[in-house]
């Protein structure tokens, strides 16, 4: 069984076909990395997962179940989302802000899962702090832990670190990974290539609404492939630390 | 806090009721009002005067503070602004100019303004929600689109008043908001409605939380998003039409009382819904005594004083950037 999947998926916007007969799989438990071009469906794609679009033609599946057959409540225990340039704009405390995630439960955490998801990502010190004070580093950890402690086995994330620095990339890049290790599915839209190839066991390569490339990372991101999507040269540098060649854009 | 605060809000709006009570020009005592509201009094024009006239009054402006406080949380929450406001947004004038329409057309029957009223606020709203809920409108156009509906509708108003010079004085009420003819019978139609919109509205407190969140969050939290905005809305839109059709256009409580509310008790609804009514109440009573202080003869419209009260504060708002989004 998969983690997600796609059968002859076809939508997009009122006035915008995106997707036209997408198949697409996804294995369960691993770190995976959805990338491509500016506009080719990255954030779209996830929309149809937690039912902010709905197909017109074919069907998507979460853990086994068809979207469409579920209610919010019932996706909502089976998945989290963190969204691209997330915020709350109104000063919740982060534990208010925290205790959101717990809505399809309604509002119950016997199991302390506010708290345990709190405590995976490091915030438990933010309890009582507005989140309208907060840092984009701890405002990001906060919607991860908003969407962790609603018990799903996938987690979604849209460019989860987009305007983050460099540290505070590395924090919350890790802490995803720590997350997939425990068997969590984490499907996350990245731009950067170095982060995809550090850190994703598989990659997706999208390309204008298709799936040009879908398997192990260091298969996909290579300089056919890179060249093929983005139109543009790439050449291979060997990282110490890591241990392995990583493909890098060539700049100029 | 809450209930401190709660209980702070209450008596204020009970001693300027009663303060209100003794306002008129047939100088009644506090005494005396004391004396025949607990039927101690034997003075049957003092009687008719509080109980027929001043005492409905009163009512009906605590019962429509507490719905238009509460519409606005509403509609704050729904379209994730905190100036939406019934009145801000055109909801208030729709619905008045369903009235004036009505007039002119000579259906204006009890039952009738109120039926007129909601389908102008229907109509208003669903442009609003149209618009407001889009995906990528920014909040700065769904303000435009309401103060443009508040445009369309006020010339509407006023081609009614000039083709129906008859009826100029009646249209002329709904544009400005008064309690001066309030009715028992208002009364008893506004407890009804007070308890159809604050009880649901009380209920679906945490759902009014989520709905601050970005839409795909509370999508994937769980929230069936569109059906509570559509609920959620229609109640309100549905106790706004009511408070216009009986009293005219009154601005900004809905605005001005979230606002305070929320500043004081943070956002979470649980917390700030019942005071934003209470602050609603005391507002609009507030807002209605002075009313009929201000001039040395007659008295003016309420819609006056919310507006004076209000427009400042929806200024300092947009000034001070209080919300980033905004």
């Amino acid at each position: 069984m998969y983690s997600l999947e796609a059968r002859g998926l076809t939508g997009g916007y009122d006035k915008q076909e995106v997707f036209n007969n997408l198949d697409l799989a996804v294995p369960k438990g691993k770190f995976i990395a959805l990338t491509g071009p500016n506009g080719s469906g990255k954030s779209t794609l996830l929309k149809f997962f937690y039912k902010e679009l709905i197909p017109t033609k074919g069907t998507v599946h979460i853990g086994g179940s068809e979207v469409s057959s579920l209610t919010q409540k019932n996706l909502a225990r089976k998945l989290g989302f963190v969204p691209q340039n997330g915020r709350i704009d109104y000063d919740f405390s982060v534990l208010e802000a925290v205790s959101m995630g717990r809505y399809a439960y309604g509002g119950h955490d016997e199991e302390g899962s506010i708290e345990q998801a709190m405590r995976d990502c490091d915030i438990l010190h933010l309890t009582h702090k507005r989140v309208t004070e907060l840092s984009g580093g701890e405002m990001q950890r906060v919607l991860l832990a908003r969407s962790l402690c609603q018990q799903g086995k996938v987690l979604l994330l849209d460019e989860p670190v987009n305007h983050l620095d460099v540290k505070h990339q590395r924090t919350m890049m890790n802490l995803l990974k720590r997350l997939a290790e425990k068997n969590l599915s984490v499907i996350c839209v990245l731009h950067d290539l170095l982060l995809v190839q550090v850190y994703s066991d598989e990659t997706i390569l999208l390309k204008k609404g298709s799936v040009f490339a879908n398997g192990p990372t260091e298969e996909v991101i290579c300089h056919d492939n890179l060249k093929a999507v983005y139109n543009i040269d790439a050449h291979k540098i060997h990282d110490p630390a890591l241990g392995r060649d990583l493909w890098m854009p060539t700049w100029y | 806090m809450r209930k401190r605060l709660a209980l702070a809000l209450a008596l204020s709006t009970l001693l300027l009721g009663m303060v209100s009570l003794t306002l008129g020009p047939a100088g009644i005592s506090l005494s005396d009002t004391l004396l025949n509201l607990t039927g101690r009094s034997v003075n049957a024009s003092q009687q008719y005067i509080i109980f027929q006239l001043r005492l409905p009054r009163v009512l009906t402006a605590i019962l429509c503070g507490t719905i238009l406080g509460g519409a606005g949380a509403v509609f704050q929450a729904v379209l994730r602004n905190p100036m939406a406001d019934p009145f801000v947004l055109g909801v208030s004038a729709g619905a008045s100019f369903g009235v004036a329409l009505s007039i002119t057309l000579g259906y204006s029957a009890f039952l009738g303004l109120p039926f007129s009223a909601l389908l102008g606020a229907l109509a208003t709203t669903a442009l609003i929600f149209l618009v407001g809920t889009k995906h990528k409108v920014s909040q700065t156009t769904l303000l435009l689109t309401g103060v443009a509906a508040n445009y369309i509708l006020s010339a509407g108003m006023t081609l009614l008043m000039f083709l129906n010079h008859e009826q100029y004085d009646r249209i002329l009420f709904w544009t400005l908001g008064s309690f001066t003819s309030s009715t028992w019978a208002q009364v008893l139609f506004m407890v009804l409605c007070v308890l159809l919109f604050i009880v649901p509205m009380r209920l679906s407190h945490t759902e009014m939380d989520m709905l601050l969140l970005d839409e795909g969050s509370a999508l994937a939290a769980g929230l069936p998003l569109q059906k509570i905005r559509i609920v959620l809305l229609l109640l309100a839109t549905f106790a706004v039409a009511t408070c216009v059709a009986f009293f005219g256009v009154i601005g900004f409580i809905g605005l001005m009382a979230p606002h305070m509310a929320r500043l004081i008790l943070g956002p979470k609804h649980s917390k700030m819904l019942l005071p934003t009514c209470l602050f609603g109440s005391f507002l609009l009573l507030g807002s209605d005594t002075l009313a009929r202080l201000l001039l040395p003869t007659g008295e003016m419209p309420v819609g006056v004083i919310t507006s004076i009260l209000g427009a400042p504060l929806f200024i300092w708002m947009l000034r001070k950037g209080r919300y980033a989004y905004v």
